[in-house]
């Protein structure tokens, strides 16, 4: 790390290569959904690479990376947690509960089968109506992850109404 | 995807990649105990610069008081504490609870102190308690821009209770420069116009540190954002 502190790409490449499964492991064994994982993942290395001046070389690496994966960790539970209140069937809109009256059963049932970022994605592509790009950059996600958690939303939907 | 030591998911190569290419060089924080004696030379300036433009008149006979000794010592010993709390919360795992109850402890002693002190007459018995409770954010200031700054370069990850630690540090150092300013020492007096203001600017400085630390709980968001 103290090589990728002074630029050297090539030393930061093979260090993030190490810590990869290391990462991995570590989320897996906290969170459930692999898809999830895979977004923290993500998040954990944004993290550690925006905090990479805070590591002192001369200190265990361990402790300063798994106190970032830790807190990346805590506010994705804190999220899902926050979206669990937040995101219900009532939030639909009112004319398309209507419509949909008949399907309310199964429209909950495919809500709760859906996965926590399937169901931002639903929700903020069908029901907020925001355009994809800015509904990514909410989700803090790429447009092409956007459209792919979209598309197993509306999948799941298919199936289940 | 898997990897000599375990599996990664497929987005690996293209995040290191990314991340690679934004590998250029950066400054490294300096360790906490150096940060922190920049921060206390600033601290002693501070009190020096404070000293210079008005001491209590009594000084000399307060100085004698092993009480009030305790008392600025506790002080002084809560500010550079939670000035340490604050400094190593900037750092992840470095963050260290312990010290922040050490600061609490530290600021209850003097407390503590200042109701057990019988207090003599005051030398000058008209201070109005607005004007000490002002010194405390005065005296305070500056060492908490200062604090303030230090932790925002580096990962408060609990960006609260870095404000909290900020603001602890800065007032009690501003409360102790106070005291040793203001003539009164009546309890009601330091705990009414001294103690409970450095408290609730240090609750303002938890606000504060809600507000203007980074945010760490999104890397994500505020990555692709920037």
């Amino acid at each position: 790390m103290g090589e990728a502190q002074r630029g050297d790409a090539e030393a930061y490449c093979e260090l993030l290569d190490e810590l990869g499964p290391i990462v991995m492991k570590f989320l897996r064994r906290r969170v459930r959904d692999a898809e999830d994982a895979r977004d923290l993942y993500q998040e954990v290395f944004l993290s550690l690479h925006r905090a990479r001046h805070t590591y002192d070389p001369r200190r265990p690496l361990e402790p300063w990376l798994f106190t970032i994966a830790r807190h990346v960790v805590r506010n994705y539970a804190r999220r899902v947690v926050h979206r669990a209140r937040e995101i219900r069937p009532e939030v639909l809109p009112e004319a398309a509960a209507e419509d949909a009256g008949h399907l309310k059963p199964q429209l909950e049932q495919a809500i709760g089968a859906l996965s926590r970022t399937q169901r931002e994605a639903l929700i903020l592509l069908r029901v907020e109506g925001v355009p994809i790009e800015a509904a990514a950059r909410r989700a803090g996600t790429t447009v092409g992850a956007m459209r792919v958690r979209a598309h197993r939303a509306f999948r799941t939907f298919r199936r289940l109404l | 995807m898997m990897r000599d030591g375990g599996e990664v998911p497929a987005i690996h190569d293209v995040l290191v990649e990314r991340l690679k290419a934004d590998a250029r060089p950066v400054r490294r924080l300096w360790p906490p105990t150096l940060r922190l004696a920049v921060w206390v030379a600033l601290a002693v300036t501070v009190m020096a610069t404070a000293m210079w433009g008005g001491l209590r008149p009594d000084v000399a006979d307060a100085l004698r008081r092993p009480l009030y000794l305790v008392e600025l010592a506790a002080f002084l010993a809560a500010a550079v504490t939670a000035a340490m709390a604050a400094l190593l919360a900037a750092v992840p795992g470095r963050a260290r609870p312990r010290a922040g109850f050490v600061a609490v402890g530290l600021g209850a002693v003097a407390v503590v102190v200042v109701l057990s002190e019988p207090a003599p007459a005051p030398a000058i018995p008209a201070v109005p308690g607005v004007q000490c409770a002002l010194c405390v954010a005065l005296f305070g200031s500056l060492p908490w821009t200062a604090l303030f700054v230090a932790v925002r370069r580096g990962v408060p990850l609990d960006a609260g209770l870095a404000g909290i630690y900020v603001g602890g540090a800065a007032f009690l150092l501003g409360a102790a420069v106070v005291r040793i300013a203001c003539p009164v020492d009546a309890a009601s007096h330091v705990l009414g116009w001294h103690v409970l203001p450095m408290v609730a600017w240090s609750a303002l400085s938890a606000v504060a540190g809600a507000a203007m630390l980074p945010d760490w709980g999104c890397a994500t968001r505020s990555d692709q954002s920037s």
